[in-house]
């Protein structure tokens, strides 16, 4: 693999690596001198492939170069390769959220052929429940809800279309430039059919204020519409672009180059579009998607500081004008065609010659196959965002991305490549003697290195606490979904069924055309499908995906919080759908494993942690299963740390 | 390079993930400190973190705040308007050409408050006849006569006096509270909501969101009607294989396997904060029947608050929970009157006289038990009490006897830590249709909270969305008129 075009000049790289490597002093004073060199607005570099270095398994894949070549100028080096058991079950819970099988781990830890590994890696790609997992990642930055949220929180009975859309794009392996097109114009592009127009539900994901909407009172109805217009513009920009164009609305980015103008026209764009269900073409007169409904605008003016009756200078559609590179001006006059102006924009952004885009989705990808992007702010790539921690590799990866000769856009080949790298097959563990003498001299004084604790002996530990290079696996807590799929899948009660209407755990009630939902925990097969498929209504929320940090679904997600609270700890405990799948797992393993308690043990290790137990392990939970029933070591595995956390 | 002071995986990492999660208390001792949480756990700023402590010495401790849902009659409670009275039946017209519009109706006749009003106490504030009980307490209550709201939809409105925005997804004033200052126990909730037994407000839990805040700070509700007031407190009846002995027995050998995994992964905080966890929930488990078995309390206090009585029962025993919460250590504790829909609320569109003494005679009780009961234990003193809704009422009718939406003008009061007793701040116009003279939005509002807490609230920041977002947004004026 060779980084397509040519590369800087070494001069122009050090001042480049200098002004990104994270110091925050010598970081601040770059970008607020010149704002314009923000990092994030310059052409993609195409950086050269630092010399291999390292263990000989990093010696394979460009990114090990990358990351390999920030250690050892650290001085650190690598983790060793993780375990095959945990590898298969990391690798698995990332590409398709789910635990591989009693009879994949079987097979993965038989399978002696040099390419296993990339074989597992295939077939995971490859599996339905790929688009599954990673449509979830989508929708929380999108801020998909299938409600209209407010006070009256009336269901989007069409919505799913687009979440069934994100999931079959995923699965395709749609080419990431036509997916943006699609979901910013699906509905004005030539080649327009029912998949691009239900891919415009992108646009109208988010609230929609029905009382607002119907107020008698003129004013009260525009500054409803100018929110709902701050939230569609806002969600295109930090989406593709990872710009905070919405902080334009009332002035002038504060901190970024983006003039308040940059907003206007952007909202120009978009100003004809609006929510509701509308038909697609080749459907029936039955089928119904919520997608954008658009038609030509009314002029647009600055506001100023926001307001809808504080009109000022006119402005016609176009996009950002900070890239140098990339001029934002789409030629669209300030009456031109509502399709056109969405068309030209999303060829805009869809351009291999915009570096937000590209660097954008990388950076998204990165974060959730290493629990953190290489930009740790994925929608703020501005000057209040971080800056990388590899700059280089992020450059390489975007190019090499959009490339032909590349990735050509697939996400697929992009997943790929990072997950075989060795960085990414790291083990978790922290080594305590990965540091070369030489290095240690230098960096710091003896004194400083040492610690008291016994964990802080690592000097991997000392220098970047955070693994921000990367020098182990970073473990992370199992998302809301994960942990509720991972329950049905282990329970056997997992119901595949893709696609289509979501199911509602929740009893509903209208009053006076308010909605009001009760969640509850209803058991059956219908209930039993994946938490994508769970109706994303606003008031109707489950008490236990919310404990383990599942977002509002009205606000743009680009992070998930990853907390740990008494009242989590209560819900794995004693949440009845938790105890209804801790209950058929014991079964499950009751009814493979036959009689013999110990083998009942065993499988239900390898199931939920796919090890064996250890012989103390087996004969404690020997005892509490002959004692209090084989479904109480079931609950207890599932809420161990061993299980809830991937390493 | 950086200095590697930190510890593993680092101290702002780890408050990132547990930050308030725990509670402050419990945080502060596992850690050592007693450093403002805040600062810590808004790890992804690149803007300066906070130094230690709060921003100022605080005036209050905790909060308790009474929200009325629906937006409660300012001039048919507090905000005597003998301009009504004079000119009821007549057209209205607030004069100078003002254009007069109302969200949901078309503006009626100038309609007078079906309600006797006098003057009360030292300080002679005018309280309507639907609210004796409060009458009585007027000389320990701040008024803001003049709030305002930007909108006047319940949905946005709500989501406004909670959050600070129009739009949902932003954190409420009790999340902010947590999240800034944690717990002063470890073993209940740092932010508690007491619904209406009718009914959610409108908005739902948006109302008591953590928004993008980490959700330890999202409000626990509590639901004092129900079998199982807390969520998951118990094992579900379904579950019919955890005994008590089953329990106890998983527990243990959970406690086994998470102490071995912890020793083989050498001391990962994030380990040892869930073994923690655990621990921590077995403690509420404990601690939270204490807190609801009511019948603790003497006769007398039952009887102050209402308790027994049909009308003031279910409020009054929530304002009664609300004590027994703060008296053991939670920060905030929200009680709602008031369900969303039509009905059952304090949105009264369709008859002013009949709609809005049940609300009245539900809460007055009830509320004056709660600040007469706090003063008498001495918790006045360091506890904020807040009556607030989401905006007011229209001086002219709706449909004959009803009153539409005003976010024109509109009163909420506070009392306690730190606030200055019997004043008035900010005037109506001469109709109570918009404010005239010093109005207080829901900025000023949440920042005179905010800074009886200690906490300065264009400070209290958490970087998302491309800003460091507040409580107050880029608005807000503490108001000192009211603080001693």
């Amino acid at each position: 693999m060779k980084p397509p075009g040519s590369r800087p000049s070494r001069l122009v790289w050090l001042l480049l690596l200098a002004a990104w490597f994270p110091l925050p002093g010598l970081w601040a004073a770059t970008v607020t001198t010149v704002t314009t060199n923000l990092w994030s607005l310059q052409p993609l570099q195409h950086p050269a492939i630092p010399p291999a270095s390292g263990p000989s398994e990093w010696r394979n894949n460009p990114i090990d170069a990358f990351v390999a070549d920030k250690l050892r100028q650290l001085g650190l080096q690598p983790a060793p390769p993780a375990d095959r058991g945990t590898l298969l079950r990391r690798l698995s819970f990332d590409l398709i959220g789910l635990p591989p099988s009693a009879e994949e781990t079987a097979a993965f830890l038989r399978d002696s052929r040099g390419d296993a590994y990339e074989r597992a890696v295939d077939r995971l790609l490859a599996s339905s429940h790929h688009g599954e997992r990673w449509a979830r990642h989508w929708l929380d930055v999108v801020r998909f809800g299938e409600s209209q949220g407010f006070e009256y929180d009336r269901i989007r009975e069409h919505a799913w279309r687009y979440r069934d859309y994100v999931i079959q794009a995923f699965n395709d392996d749609k080419p990431y430039d036509q997916f943006i097109r699609e979901q910013l114009a699906g509905d004005v592009l030539l080649e327009a059919n029912a998949v691009s127009v239900i891919a415009t539900g992108f646009l109208v994901a988010g609230p929609w204020d029905q009382a607002g909407h119907s107020s008698a009172s003129a004013s009260v109805r525009a500054m409803v519409r100018e929110a709902e217009l701050e939230d569609i513009v806002g969600t295109v920009a930090q989406t593709f672009l990872g710009v905070t164009l919405n902080c334009a609305r009332c002035h002038n980015h504060k901190f970024d180059p983006i003039p308040q103008r940059d907003y206007y026209r952007v909202k120009a764009v978009f100003q004809g579009v609006n929510h509701g269900d509308r038909h697609f073409p080749g459907g029936s007169t039955n089928d119904w998607s919520y997608a954008a409904n658009a038609s030509q605008p009314e002029a647009t003016f600055i506001l100023n500081r926001g307001e809808p009756d504080k009109p000022k200078d006119q402005v016609t559609p176009g996009a950002l004008e900070a890239l140098a590179a990339h001029s934002g001006e789409l030629g669209l006059a300030a009456d031109s065609p509502e399709g056109e102006r969405r068309r030209r924009f999303a060829d805009w952004v869809a351009s291999p010659e915009n570096p937000l885009t590209a660097r954008v989705i990388v950076n998204r990808v990165w974060q959730h196959h290493f629990g953190r992007g290489l930009v740790a702010t994925p929608n703020d790539f501005g000057k209040m965002g971080e800056p990388p921690s590899h700059p280089e590799l992020l450059d390489w990866l975007s190019a090499w991305f959009v490339s032909p000769d590349g990735a050509n856009w697939s996400l697929k080949r992009l997943h790929k490549l990072i997950v075989t790298s060795a960085a990414y097959q790291q083990s978790s563990v922290i080594s305590k003697s990965v540091i070369s003498e030489s290095v240690t001299a230098k960096r710091s004084p003896a004194g400083e290195l040492n610690a008291a604790s016994p964990i802080t002996e690592s000097p991997a530990l000392q220098r970047d606490a955070d693994n921000r290079l990367l020098w182990r696996f970073t473990p992370h807590r199992l998302e809301a979904e994960e942990l509720r799929d991972a329950l049905l899948a282990l329970s056997g009660e997992l119901n595949p069924q893709m696609g289509g209407p979501g199911f509602r755990p929740f009893r509903h009630v209208t009053n006076g055309g308010q909605n009001e939902y009760f969640a509850s925990d209803p058991a059956g097969a219908e209930f039993n499908r994946r938490t994508i498929y769970r109706i994303s209504v606003h008031s109707a929320r489950d008490p236990l995906l919310d404990s383990l940090d599942c977002p509002e679904f009205s606000t743009r997600t680009p992070v998930r919080a990853n907390t740990t609270t008494p009242l989590q700890a209560l819900s794995l405990m004693n949440d009845s759908f938790v105890q209804r799948q801790a209950a058929k797992l014991a079964e499950r393993v009751q009814r493979e494993a036959g009689p013999d308690l110990k083998y009942q043990v065993d499988q239900l290790w390898f199931l939920t942690l796919a090890r064996e137990p250890k012989p103390a392990e087996r004969r404690d939970a020997l005892k509490l299963a002959r004692e209090q029933g084989m479904a109480s070591a079931a609950w207890v595995l599932l809420n161990s740390n061993e299980f809830v956390f991937v390493r | 390079m950086r200095p590697f002071h930190s510890a593993f995986p680092s101290r702002r990492e780890f408050l990132w993930r547990f930050g308030g999660g725990l509670g402050g208390a419990a945080l502060a001792q596992m850690l050592g400190t007693n450093r403002l949480l805040a600062s810590d756990a808004a790890v992804h700023s690149t803007q300066g973190i906070l130094s230690g402590g709060l921003h100022h010495a605080p005036r209050a401790k905790r909060v308790i705040q009474l929200f009325m849902n629906g937006g409660a009659s300012q001039m048919d409670l507090f905000d005597y308007k003998p301009a009504l009275f004079r000119r009821a039946g007549e057209a209205f017209n607030p004069g100078a050409g003002e254009h007069v519009e109302a969200p949901t109706s078309e503006p009626g006749k100038v309609l007078k408050p079906p309600f006797e009003f006098r003057q009360h106490g030292q300080s002679g504030r005018w309280v309507s006849s639907l609210l004796p009980h409060l009458a009585g307490c007027v000389d320990d209550l701040a008024f803001l006569m003049a709030m305002q709201s930007r909108t006047n939809v319940h949905g946005p409105g709500s989501y406004l006096m909670n959050t600070g925005f129009l739009l949902p997804g932003f954190p409420c004033l009790g999340a902010w509270v947590s999240y800034a200052l944690g717990s002063e126990c470890d073993n209940l909730p740092t932010f508690v909501v007491l619904p209406d037994t009718k009914g959610l407000p409108y908005n739902q839990k948006g109302n008591f969101s953590a928004g993008f805040l980490p959700v330890a700070n999202q409000g626990t509700i509590i639901q004092t009607a129900s079998a199982t007031p807390i969520a998951d407190l118990r094992p579900p009846a379904s579950a019919g294989y955890i005994t008590p002995e089953a329990d106890r027995a998983g527990l243990d050998l959970l406690r086994q396997l998470n102490r071995q995994h912890l020793a083989a992964n050498d001391g990962d905080a994030r380990l040892e904060g869930r073994i923690q966890s655990y621990e921590l929930a077995a403690k509420m488990q404990l601690s939270a029947p204490e807190v609801f078995a009511l019948d603790g309390e003497t006769e007398a206090t039952r009887q102050l608050y209402g308790l027994g009585e049909k009308t003031t029962e279910d409020f009054g025993r929530r304002c009664l929970l609300a004590r027994r919460l703060v008296e053991r250590g939670v920060r905030f504790v929200q009680v709602w009157s008031g369900a969303g829909g039509p009905t059952n609320n304090w949105d009264n569109h369709a008859n002013i006289e009949k709609e809005l003494p049940p609300m009245c005679a539900a809460t007055d009780r009830p509320i004056a038990a709660l600040l007469k009961d706090l003063k008498a234990r001495g918790l006045l003193d360091d506890t904020l009490v807040l009556w607030t809704t989401e905006f007011g009422r229209m001086p002219f009718s709706q449909s004959g006897s009803g009153r539409d939406h005003n976010g024109g003008t509109f009163v909420g009061w506070m009392a306690g830590g730190g606030v200055k007793p019997g004043v008035a701040y900010g005037e109506s116009d001469e109709w109570s249709w918009k404010a005239a003279h010093n109005p207080a939005t829901n900025y000023d509002f949440h920042a005179t909270v905010l800074h009886l807490l200690g906490l300065d609230h264009a400070r209290l920041t958490f970087r998302h969305d491309g800003s460091n977002r507040r409580l107050t947004d880029v608005h807000g004026e503490v108001i000192h008129e009211i603080v001693t």
